[in-house]
């Protein structure tokens, strides 16, 4: 088999908000931040630690940030907006200005940890989380980075029974250097995409011809030799990300590649894009199981309500071939 | 060979119409002072300047505007209008990738929502999704990305659409970025005391503040071996390399030396392959307000050493105020414009120059002289940095 990753994730948190946002030990200024904001920066801390990553063993200018998020100060916007529709300018005290652009929560991750490589909020509906995976991948291959803290979150979305924070970190690294520090690997970062794909308004008449398209664009991201996929995909309630599965099924079956239909995480688009992401954690988890069985991966994908796919391919453990 | 990545089309919609060519003589030639902003007149909370996309603007862009907010809208008017620019072929739908960043994608929307008492579904539920939105309109097909890093949005778009060109994983890629008035943001601005009194004034010792303003600009990046393939007639320029960092200093101030906005220009300079000597013109983050400024020339200086001197500037926040998640863009599109005229445009406002800022400016009339390359900054809230250097068509 001829694997193309270099890299690795070495670390894995995520939690639906369930006490109270904040570290172990609270720094100055926290109590300023959207709960989002905390929360995100809890699980962070949660997913270094998991890592092992102590003593910094990379520069500041070595680690980078990249974070899918839809809904992250959305409840915050409402308010702000009635308010200040309410009260005039009055209503908005400096402080709260903090929070009014939605790239701030990581933001506030580089200012925490003091991470400078590069620090993107990838906004992609539903697909952000991936989005930011695939990003904090190709920085760390292009050897622009030797690690990211790759994630999502989602604070509340008003008007939906989504009143909660979550969030989910994956600690990512080239392979090389996570090995030489002796890190333990849960699972290596294959090729991803994220696409935009024309799907007409009778979506099943359309499944040929996106099927054939899904299956061109698979082949460049499917490892040679792999026989046989665990498939995951999320997706919103839309006929579009429907008929999307459908074809991504059709699309495998025509590189000759099983798909066990590893679970149909199927969720409301109130969960935005931590779901992907949590189920990328969650395989990298389980990934016991087919480790060593070369010709297997898990494959997750992740549809928008606009046509967008996302894919990512995932092996666990640390099979013997790699690296 | 390697692959280079071309500008071949051009496309905005900005607070002077509709359109690249009248945005251009306006940047040589014209000033306008700002308007105000519009939820002033429901006497909501301030009167702060603005530049806005004037309603007659909109006209034909209301059908989008009107479902998907004007920042989507927006984006497909300057989308279309970059594809036509470019000559390529999109009656069949189109192969490419599209990149689109944004800081309030379509609060207008939610306001509007908000106003109205509607809940979701009628309420949009994602806020920042503009490039699928183009894309489905356009029936493009392709790689896609949204990025949402506030102020340099924009930049950070062309950065990622340069990338997908290099890889190959896509030989045309749609880039740019779309912002339009949110009450939020510019209450936020004026709270912070980020917002000028009356005009915005780049690296002029009485800058107190920036001029924000709307507008959509997209940009047609095309690898070399697809435009020679297809006997293509235009090309701007170049993009010849990128570099992000972040500060981690602060949320909403930049760093006060510019330490990693220097670093973000180092790493575009080393992508670029070209030294601090080689950069022609900059065309800088420049919003106006005391800080940002300070912070943008020291790096300038740190970077540039003795060829700081020789560089020319246009800030062109000057002219058409500052639009957050689209300025990245307008930068790159104005940047195109200089490679392909050969002349730096006006900056506006600039009557007595802070000494802490090297650069030189064009400040009476445009500047025609040998230009090619131009290096293009943008800076965000969260410490969002960076860094394109664009170059003349080889």
């Amino acid at each position: 088999m001829n694997w193309t990753s270099e890299t690795v994730v070495t670390g894995i948190a995520f939690q639906p908000l369930e006490k109270p946002p904040g570290p172990a030990q609270p720094r100055r200024g926290m109590k300023f931040l959207l709960p989002a904001t905390r929360h995100l920066l809890e699980v962070v801390e949660a997913a270094l630690c998991d890592a092992q990553i102590g003593e910094a063993p990379y520069a500041p200018n070595a680690v980078g940030v990249a974070i899918g998020t839809n809904h992250a100060n959305r409840e915050f916007l409402e308010r702000m907006y009635r308010g200040i529709a309410g009260e005039g300018l009055r209503f908005v005290d400096p402080m709260d200005a903090t929070h009014m652009s939605v790239n701030l929560s990581a933001g506030h991750v580089s200012i925490h940890n003091g991470f400078k490589a590069f620090n993107l909020t990838c906004t992609s509906s539903i697909t952000g989380g991936m989005e930011a995976l695939l990003i904090a991948r190709e920085q760390i291959e292009s050897g622009r980075a030797a690690m990211a803290v790759a994630g999502a979150l989602e604070g509340p979305l008003p008007g939906t029974t989504r009143n909660e924070c979550s969030s989910v970190v994956l600690i990512v690294e080239k392979a090389e250097t996570a090995k030489l520090r002796g890190a333990r690997i849960y699972g290596y970062v294959g090729q991803s995409m994220l696409n935009v794909y024309s799907v007409s308004k009778d979506v099943h008449l359309g499944r040929g011809r996106l099927a054939g398209r899904l299956a061109r664009d698979i082949r460049e991201l499917l490892p040679r030799g792999i026989a046989r996929v665990r498939l995951h995909f999320v997706h919103g309630p839309t006929a579009i990300s429907a008929v999307m599965m459908e074809a991504l099924l059709d699309a495998l079956s025509i590189l000759d590649v099983r798909a066990a239909i590893a679970g149909d995480a199927g969720k409301g688009p109130a969960d935005g894009c931590v779901a992907p992401l949590n189920v990328c954690a969650a395989s990298l988890l389980a990934s016991g199981e087919g480790a060593g069985d070369e010709e297997e991966g898990s494959l997750i994908a992740a549809a928008g309500p606009d046509g967008e796919l996302a894919l990512q391919f995932l092996k666990g453990g640390c099979p013997a071939t790699i690296g | 060979m390697g692959i280079d990545v071309l500008i071949t089309g051009l496309g905005a919609v900005s607070p002077r119409g509709l359109g690249v060519e009248q945005l251009w003589e306006y940047l040589l030639h014209g000033y306008e002072p700002p308007d105000r902003f519009p939820y002033s007149a429901k006497d909501r909370a301030t009167v702060s300047p603005f530049y806005p996309v004037k309603t007659a603007h909109n006209r034909g862009l209301d059908e989008h505007g009107a479902t998907d907010g004007k920042a989507v809208a927006w984006s497909i008017w300057s989308a279309v209008q970059a594809l036509e620019d470019s000559g390529l072929d999109v009656a069949e739908g189109l192969e490419a990738g599209i990149v689109l960043g944004t800081n309030m994608g379509i609060s207008d929307r939610l306001e509007r929502a908000l106003d109205e008492g509607l809940a979701l579904p009628e309420k949009p539920m994602f806020l920042y999704n503009l490039a699928p939105k183009v894309a489905r309109t356009l029936g493009l097909e392709g790689p896609i990305r949204t990025v949402s890093t506030a102020c340099s949005a924009g930049l950070y778009s062309v950065s990622l659409g340069y990338e997908l060109i290099k890889s190959g994983k896509a030989d045309v890629v749609l880039a740019g970025g779309a912002e339009s008035a949110a009450t939020v943001y510019q209450a936020c601005f004026q709270r912070l005391g980020a917002l000028a009194t009356e005009a915005c004034k780049p690296f002029d010792t009485a800058r107190n503040g920036t001029v924000t303003s709307e507008g959509a600009a997209v940009l047609v990046l095309e690898s070399s071996e697809h435009f020679r393939n297809r006997a293509g007639k235009r090309c701007y320029g170049v993009v010849k390399g990128y570099g992000w960092s972040c500060d981690g200093y602060h949320p909403v101030s930049p760093e006060p030396d510019g330490e990693q906005a220097g670093e973000a220009m180092l790493r575009a300079l080393g992508m670029a392959g070209c030294g601090p000597g080689d950069i022609d013109v900059v065309i800088p983050h420049g919003t106006g307000t005391v800080q940002n400024d300070l912070s943008e020339s020291r790096a300038i200086k740190r970077v540039f050493g003795e060829h700081a001197d020789r560089l020319l500037a246009a800030a062109i926040k000057s002219k058409i105020g500052h639009s957050i998640g689209a300025a990245g863009a307008f930068s790159c599109v104005a940047g195109a414009m200089m490679l392909e005229n050969q002349c730096c445009p006006v900056t506006a406002n600039l009557k007595e120059q802070d000494p802490e800022c090297p650069l030189t400016f064009a400040v009476s009339s445009p500047v025609s002289r040998a230009i090619n390359n131009v290096m293009v900054n943008a800076y965000a809230f969260g410490g969002n940095n960076a860094t394109v250097i664009l170059g003349r068509p080889l």
